[in-house]
């Protein structure tokens, strides 16, 4: 059974249809790629399985539980979580802050015991710490824990919200263009951080990225979207030479 | 010019202000200072007042900051560390002021001559149970605003504000219940709220007791509030606020459920305004639909956005400050009132355009943070 399956989704927006009939799986620990040009609907898929829009037909199909409907915390807190192509770090907030808030919901002690900073809310608290802070060494931001994210560079800015969207202890997790803005040598970090996620916490990964070397080389099957369609799937071998990925990219004639 | 010189030597009176706020400002990082500062306050304001070097007004003024402070500190909660923009605190303030108001009213006057043993409990019981009304009010107001935002919000919390002081000013309400007359007036309000109930310890008479128990209470509730918002803020919850003042759609991605926590926002700021409002009508022994009005919560406003919005401590000092201007203003001018309004606002204008971020804006004072809290950026 795939750890998340869209069946047929379907979403307009008025007249436009940005999403027509996708169909796709993403096996337990696996990585996946996911491309096309832009406009091409990647982000809206992401969208809708985040919860941000609801499918006008279809399904979304997470540990055999359908997630249409579902509101965004919920989905997040049943192993779903992503990261924002336009980076959304949460600005006054610390570095390690907006880790610990994405583990929000790792809490069970409520809000009187939080205010009266009882044993047990202090002692989860530091625990949330405790994780994020684990997360912060594994993105390599340990040493920041205490800066502001406008004071970070770009590059580690996004490693940051990698961790942020780790917090949740997602099963399935969603990079929506994390190499973005990244120098050379910033991308062959991330390729290794995403590896590793994928191999050691066992992550089942859906990557959406611009840079192709670095789909290319770390997935092993590699979905291609244009206009609201998958037009392509399979490794990227395939998908280098596949005649209507070329001609989605390049436009007619683009084969010469 | 007499007049200028006489308000510049009224405001010597405040002298015990000054060192609290001394010590408050303190650079002192020790968790402890908080027990020095509430200390010292107490003993200065109490041993001059005792002494007679502090005179009866000059403490009931301090009361009066020290609620102002609450009110302003519920505030800046619910403006700047969740991010709503509500601009009807005075309505939730009002609700608690009612509720707590007549309760003791009514039950001070079937049981008149209440031993203090019991007047205490029954006076700390009618805060609780007029800031639960006021936390219910806040429930009222949140639930169906849930969508709104921003200026919309402000509109709406604006809205609210003023239905409840519309029925405030219809309620009449003039009767015997078991032999104690009950009056809710309606336009004029509450008369005859009895004021807070304490001791008359040695080396005070009746006059400098009853303004030394409003002191008192309002500073002791004060520290509570601030003990308690400050736990919240810097807590698995807070942070859930603060996510959602960032950024309400990835906050609501990351799992925070945005819905529950500013409905929770409104609850939490309404109670504690609403407990701010229960403390005002015993200081000031009547209750007017008017405090519940949009001046008021302007002036609140005022509080939180000159401290620095989403700063606890930033409302603490603007609360004082801005308490002793009006002060100021008012020996200054002598009744022409609408001249003090002018020069407030122009003051005002003049430290906002220096200090954008307020007085102690993304501050807090050092012995207020947490430990192990190096920033204290929230907002």
């Amino acid at each position: 059974m795939p750890a998340l399956e869209l069946k047929n989704l379907r979403l307009s927006f008025g007249g436009l249809a940005a999403v027509k009939d996708v169909s796709l799986a993403l096996h337990a620990g696996e990585l996946v790629g996911l491309i096309g040009p832009n406009g091409a609907g990647k982000t809206t898929l992401f969208n809708l399985v985040s919860g941000v829009y609801k499918p006008d037909a279809g399904d979304i199909v997470f540990r055999g539980e359908s997630l249409v409907g579902m509101r965004p915390h919920v989905i997040a807190l049943r192993g779903v979580t992503r990261t924002f192509q336009n980076i959304r770090l949460f600005r006054s907030m610390t570095v390690l802050d907006n880790v610990k808030t994405a583990r929000h919901h790792h809490a069970r002690s409520g809000s009187l015991a939080a205010m009266l900073r009882t044993r047990s809310s202090r002692r989860e608290d530091e625990e949330i710490g405790r994780d994020a802070m684990e997360l912060l060494e594994l993105v390599g931001l340990s040493d920041r824990a205490d800066a502001l994210p406008s004071e970070l560079p770009y590059g580690r800015q996004r490693r940051l919200e990698i961790a942020r969207a780790l917090a949740g202890a997602p099963e399935v997790l969603l990079l929506d263009e994390p190499a973005a803005g990244m120098n050379r040598s910033e991308v062959a970090g991330l390729s290794a951080l995403i590896l590793r996620l994928q191999r050691e916490r066992e992550l089942s990964i859906l990557l959406i990225e611009h840079q192709m070397d670095v789909v290319m080389n770390i997935c092993k099957r590699i979905y291609v979207l244009d206009f609201g369609e998958v037009i392509a799937h399979g490794a990227p071998e395939e998908i280098q030479n596949n005649p209507n990925v070329i001609e989605a990219y390049l436009g007619k004639g683009g084969r010469a | 010019m007499s007049n200028l010189i006489e308000a510049f030597g009224a405001l010597k009176q405040f002298w015990p202000v000054a060192v609290a706020l001394g010590l408050m400002l303190a650079p002192v990082r020790k968790r402890w200072w908080w027990a020095v500062v509430l200390g010292g306050s107490l003993i200065v304001t109490l041993g001059g007042l005792c002494l007679g070097i502090v005179s009866v007004y000059a403490v009931r003024v301090q009361a009066l900051i020290c609620i102002t402070a609450i009110l302003a500190v519920s505030l800046t909660f619910i403006n700047g560390v969740t991010g709503l923009f509500s601009i009807g605190h005075a309505g939730f303030m009002i609700v608690g002021a009612y509720v707590s108001g007549i309760l003791t009213a009514l039950v001070f006057k079937l049981a008149p001559g209440t031993p203090l043993a019991l007047a205490v409990p029954v006076f700390l019981l009618s805060l609780v149970l007029g800031g639960a009304a006021s936390a219910a009010t806040g429930l009222v107001v949140g639930l169906p605003t849930l969508r709104l935002r921003g200026d919309y919000l402000a509109i709406a919390t604006i809205g609210f504000a003023e239905i409840i002081g519309v029925v405030l000013r219809f309620v009449t309400f003039d009767r015997e219940v078991g032999g104690a007359v009950v009056q809710v007036g309606g336009p004029r309000g509450v008369p005859g709220v009895p004021a807070m109930p304490g001791p008359v310890p040695p080396g005070f008479d009746g006059n400098t007791a009853g303004v030394a128990a409003a002191f008192v209470y309002s500073l002791l509730i004060l520290a509570l509030v601030v003990w308690l918002l400050r736990n919240y803020i810097f807590s698995t919850h807070g942070r859930a606020c603060c996510a959602v003042r960032d950024d309400e759609a990835a906050a609501e991605i990351l799992g925070v459920d945005t819905v529950f926590y500013k409905v929770h926002t409104f609850v939490v700021g309404a109670f504690f305004a609403g407990v701010g409002g229960g403390l005002l009508a015993h200081w000031s022994n009547f209750i007017h639909p008017s405090m519940g009005g949009f001046v008021r919560s302007i002036e609140y406003l005022i509080v939180v956005y000159l401290g620095g919005i989403g700063s606890l401590s930033g409302g603490i000092l603007a609360a004082a400050l801005l308490t002793i201007m009006d002060v100021f203003l008012k020996d200054l001018l002598q009744g022409r009132d609408a001249w003090r309004m002018a020069i407030y606002g122009a003051i005002l204008v003049a430290v906002i355009l220096r200090r954008p971020n307020g007085l102690y804006g993304g501050r807090e004072f050092r012995w207020l943070l947490p430990a192990g809290r190096r920033r204290d950026a929230r907002s």
